[in-house]
């Protein structure tokens, strides 16, 4: 009898070993998934951007965009997932209700440490910060398309790697991590990061815009605006739907899986914050939020730019609470994004911003009204796992709505200001009426020619 | 809508905001009429735009 048992609990034992390790390999595959599928989102933006450019300008908008993928990947390895983990509390490393301080958090995520490459003992590190690289990656491609035709290369690097690798990390340290501030103090929730990314980004570009100017023939002597066409609206258009597609393992990477040792639950998926969740919500408020999105923009504009930047927009607007929205809420949520867009782009067309794609609309305003249109819908949510935490309210959410404003709105304004004063930001004037592919770039997009449009008052 | 939670642990079964409410309908028929408020707006721009090109 005894024999007998004890053979059943070696047997019991192996079988928990083999669960253990589908269950970690499935983890590891399910975040090493996420980082292809973003990278989708980057092929989107390239095409978007070139195809939102004139053909003059069209392959010099492709390299700065690379580029601020490239650069991302160094600098965030060599400090930006550090700066995540030692920040939450704030500015300094003091202990959060978890009681940890930021200095042993990050320990590990400083790029001599051993988790910082192939380690068979750590099979998590690498593929959470290629997810967060992606996710760096993707801020920078915000502010990317903002400014193109008119920006230097390197000028718009080193904004890239402020906003990838600084700001918006700062801004998930404080509205994401466990012990982050805004969470443990304001219950904030921002499950799919509308403000934490697309906020952050948004509002960094337009402090960039601020400094860098409009496109020669812009605006008119009198302040009114002329419509700069892209010389490709259908690539433009399969961009937009590449980012959709990618904004899939954006949003997947933002979920946490069970039964690790760093997950919440061990039989339940949960959200960054711990709170349950399905994937299952996702499908649902993603497409409800989408379809809203290209509608709403539909009804106010016609416009297939607009339309499937709608879809964006739907998705970002719900994006807060993706995990928890009534599925007919997110496309009223998602449709009121999509009708919103133009008219706020307008707003700020008048106010003399040339944003050459609408992101500081799509990502800014859009990404701030759906966390704070949250704090109406799911007040009460607790923030965090525990007894007597922060609960999500509308307050907390404008408290996050407004500190994510400054987080991108300041450093963007004031690098691209230091950046003007050292002749860094802005091409000369005769390169941007020549063109920036015939300047700088040595390839030509269409070798064959096509026919090039005006472009009033230039 | 929102929640009344005490804490994470009671949440289980529909966990979206307002479950078994009467907002779930409300936002099911507001989401239907934006859907067809945009069809019937739609169509009418569709049909003025043909009527501005009438020879």
């Amino acid at each position: 009898m005894e024999e007998q048992l004890a053979e059943l609990a070696a047997k019991v034992a192996e079988l928990e070993a083999k669960a253990g390790v589908t269950n970690t390999m499935f983890a590891e595959t399910f975040y090493y998934l996420t980082i292809p599928l973003m990278i989708i989102i980057h092929a989107g933006f390239l095409a978007y951007e070139m195809g939102a450019s004139r053909q003059k300008n069209v392959l010099a908008s492709g390299v700065k965009n690379i580029l601020a993928f490239a650069f991302m990947v160094p600098t965030f390895y060599y400090f930006g997932w550090w700066i995540y983990w030692g920040f939450p509390t704030g500015l300094t490393f003091s202990e959060g209700p978890m009681g940890i301080s930021g200095t042993a958090y990050a320990a590990f995520a400083l790029p001599w440490s051993e988790s910082m490459g192939p380690n068979l003992d750590d099979r998590s590190t690498g593929v959470f910060w290629g997810a967060f690289t992606l996710f760096a990656a993707t801020t920078a491609s915000i502010m990317s398309g903002a400014v193109i035709e008119r920006i230097q290369v390197v000028g718009f690097v080193i904004l890239a790697i402020v906003l990838g690798s600084f700001a918006w990390v700062v801004a998930a340290a404080w509205g994401w991590h466990a012990d982050g501030w805004l969470v443990t103090k304001w219950g904030l929730h921002d499950f799919g990061a509308a403000g934490l990314v697309h906020a952050v980004a948004g509002f960094f570009a337009l402090g960039v815009l601020m400094n860098l100017g409009p496109r020669i023939g812009k605006f008119n002597a009198d302040g009114s605006a002329n419509d700069i066409q892209g010389h490709n609206m259908p690539l433009t258009l399969v961009g937009l739907m590449l980012i959709i597609v990618g904004f899939w393992g954006f949003l997947m990477a933002c979920v946490i899986v069970p039964g690790e040792a760093w997950s919440w639950y061990g039989d339940k998926a949960t959200t960054i914050y711990g709170t349950p969740m399905t994937l299952g919500a996702l499908a649902f408020n993603i497409l409800m939020g989408f379809a809203g999105g290209i509608i709403g923009a539909w009804w106010v504009t016609r416009d297939p730019f607009w339309m499937m930047s709608g879809a964006l927009a739907g998705i970002i607007a719900c994006a807060s609470g993706l995990d928890v929205y009534w599925p007919p809420l997110a496309f009223i949520m998602g449709a009121a994004g999509g009708a919103l867009l133009k008219p706020c782009a307008a707003y700020l067309e008048r106010r003399g911003i040339d944003d050459a794609v609408g992101a500081v609309t799509v990502h800014g305003t859009i990404g701030l009204f759906g966390l704070i249109m949250f704090g109406v819908w799911g007040a009460g949510l607790p923030a965090i796992q525990g007894e007597g935490v922060a609960t999500v309210s509308l307050i907390g959410q404008i408290v996050g709505a407004i500190t994510f404003f400054l987080l991108g709105f300041v450093p963007g304004y004031v690098v691209s200001f230091i950046l003007k004063k050292m002749n860094l930001l802005r091409v000369s004037e005769d390169a941007e009426i020549l063109g920036l592919d015939p300047t700088k770039v040595p390839a030509q997009a269409y070798p064959e020619g096509i026919t090039s449009s005006a472009t009033p008052a230039e | 809508m929102g929640f009344d939670l005490e804490s994470l642990d009671d949440m289980s079964g529909a966990i979206y905001m307002g479950a078994n409410s009467s907002w779930e309908v409300t936002w099911l028929v507001i989401s239907i009429a934006v859907c067809v408020i945009a069809c019937v707006v739609g169509s009418k721009h569709e049909l003025d735009a043909y009527q501005k090109i009438k020879k």
